[in-house]
């Protein structure tokens, strides 16, 4: 993303995004749709693709106009008339000022501090770099921890996990759900040919909840990761079927939940993080070093019933 | 804030406020509620514009405080649905008596009217505010007020 003060964005700008977005045209409307939300709502603030979301909400426009004969003069006229003093009077009554999205403001210090972080961060990777590449060759999931915060649920390895995602150098590597780099991916017709094509064995649900009708299986492939996203779609309701496999030991996902949902079910000896999300449901575990998910608009028994039909036989309750 | 603040405020709020609204709107889906996400983005940003204009991205920080700013109108309009018999498009059986009925006990009728308005009617602050007649962040405010007080009420009872 380009960064600048300027809030004109410049001509050459535009058109290296006009190229490096061009995929998302390819894309219908609904998945766009989930797409922007996932983005928005999935990612953390320093993860958030600005650009990505401004170059959904410009297709989306086109092909479904909205707010085009919106004034923006008199919107700003009617704020500067009728917000601006009771915010000067909130001013002088308070002495200070709402801080509940000060963190945005101050995100840019941040940014100082993170470079200052990496760079200590750095010295001690040189350190203690056999013990780390020794984890990382065998980076074995199975001693991954998780954390469950206040709006948040972390899982990854023992090594990269904290409690505090914001000043983490976790976040760096972490992989957001939201952060689905479609760019270099491909699209299947069946989830079995994602797996075959991803080549790697991942468990796959055999039944989905009564309604939703299987739309696409996303791949992705990075240097840190091999990831396959199952969409699954009933009317205006999504249902993701995420499977990802790290090769890395950098690696944590974050997901927001609903402050007061977290739960753990156990199985068979797996370890199931169940959580809810706004209106959505989702179920968390690690199997064989990859890290599963699902999430939509379905109920917890249906989660369990997919759960059951990917380890047919396992009586999850 | 200062003149030379102004220029800088009125160009951001200009430029970005119509995309905003857009991005708002493919968010949350309400369009009552989206000119006050993106309204509520805006007093942020003239509260920090000395900060916002340093910022390396203002049009960034712009898109985050809207994003955080839905999310938390989205929750709370959970909240207030679940705590409400208020319409379901798929369960016929509410109507406004019941639903006064419930919040009766919470609060008092005129109380209830700018509820009803906001949250079933889907009325955008504006045209409350005009049926009111009364200005806009009066209206914004009375409605924060109410919203408190039905949740303070309701969880005390739980």
């Amino acid at each position: 993303m380009k960064y600048n003060n300027d809030h004109a964005p410049d001509k050459e700008a535009n058109s290296e995004n006009d190229n490096k977005y061009e995929y998302l045209k390819k894309i219908d409307t609904g998945k766009l749709q989930t797409l922007l939300q996932q983005e928005s709502f999935l990612s953390d603030d320093d993860n958030f693709d600005v650009e990505l979301i401004r170059q959904i909400v410009v297709i989306l426009n086109e092909r479904e106009p909205a707010f085009e004969n919106f004034d923006v003069a008199a919107s700003l006229k009617a704020f500067k008339e009728e917000m601006i003093p009771e915010l000067n009077k909130e001013k002088l009554k308070d002495g200070n000022i709402d801080t509940l999205y000060v963190r945005n403001v101050t995100h840019w210090r941040r940014s100082k501090r993170r470079v200052t972080t990496l760079l200590i961060a750095a010295v001690v990777t040189i350190l203690l770099g056999s013990t780390l590449i020794a984890s990382a060759m065998g980076y074995n999931f199975w001693e991954y921890v998780i954390n469950w915060g206040k709006e948040t649920f972390q899982i990854g390895t023992q090594v990269e996990v904290t409690n505090d995602p914001k000043t983490s150098e976790t976040q760096q590597a972490t992989v957001g759900e939201g952060s689905i780099s479609m760019g270099s991916d491909s699209s299947y017709q069946s989830v079995e040919d994602a797996v075959k094509a991803l080549n790697v064995s991942i468990l796959i649900p055999n039944w989905i909840p009564d309604g939703y009708e299987f739309v696409q299986a996303d791949i992705s492939q990075t240097a840190q990761r091999k990831s396959m996203i199952a969409s699954y779609q009933s009317e205006d309701k999504a249902l993701m079927y995420n499977a990802v496999i790290y090769n890395s030991i950098d690696a944590a996902y974050s997901y927001e939940k609903d402050e007061t949902s977290g739960e753990t079910i156990t199985a068979n000896g797996v370890d199931y993080y169940f959580m809810t999300n706004l209106e959505q449901n989702r179920i968390v575990w690690i199997r064989n070093n990859v890290v599963y998910s699902i999430n939509g608009y379905v109920t917890k028994d249906d989660l369990v019933k997919m759960l059951n039909s990917i380890y047919e036989g396992d009586n999850l309750k | 804030m200062d003149g030379k603040y102004d220029v800088y405020f009125d160009k951001l709020y200009s430029e970005n406020y119509k995309d905003l609204l857009k991005y708002a709107y493919r968010l949350t889906y309400e369009k009552n509620f989206i000119e006050e996400i993106v309204q509520d983005a805006f007093i942020e940003a003239y509260k920090k514009i000395e900060l916002l204009q340093q910022h390396e991205n203002p049009v960034g920080w712009l898109y985050i405080t809207v994003k955080n700013i839905a999310k938390a109108y989205l929750r709370e309009n959970i909240y207030i649905k679940n705590a409400l018999p208020l319409e379901y498009s798929d369960i016929a059986m509410t109507d406004k008596e019941s639903e006064e009925m419930v919040l009766l006990n919470y609060l008092t009728k005129d109380e209830i009217d700018i509820i009803l308005k906001f949250y079933k009617d889907k009325k955008s602050l504006a045209e409350i505010s005009s049926e009111y007649e009364i200005s806009l962040s009066a209206c914004k405010m009375r409605l924060k007020r109410v919203k408190e007080k039905f949740k303070s009420k309701y969880e005390s009872e739980k």
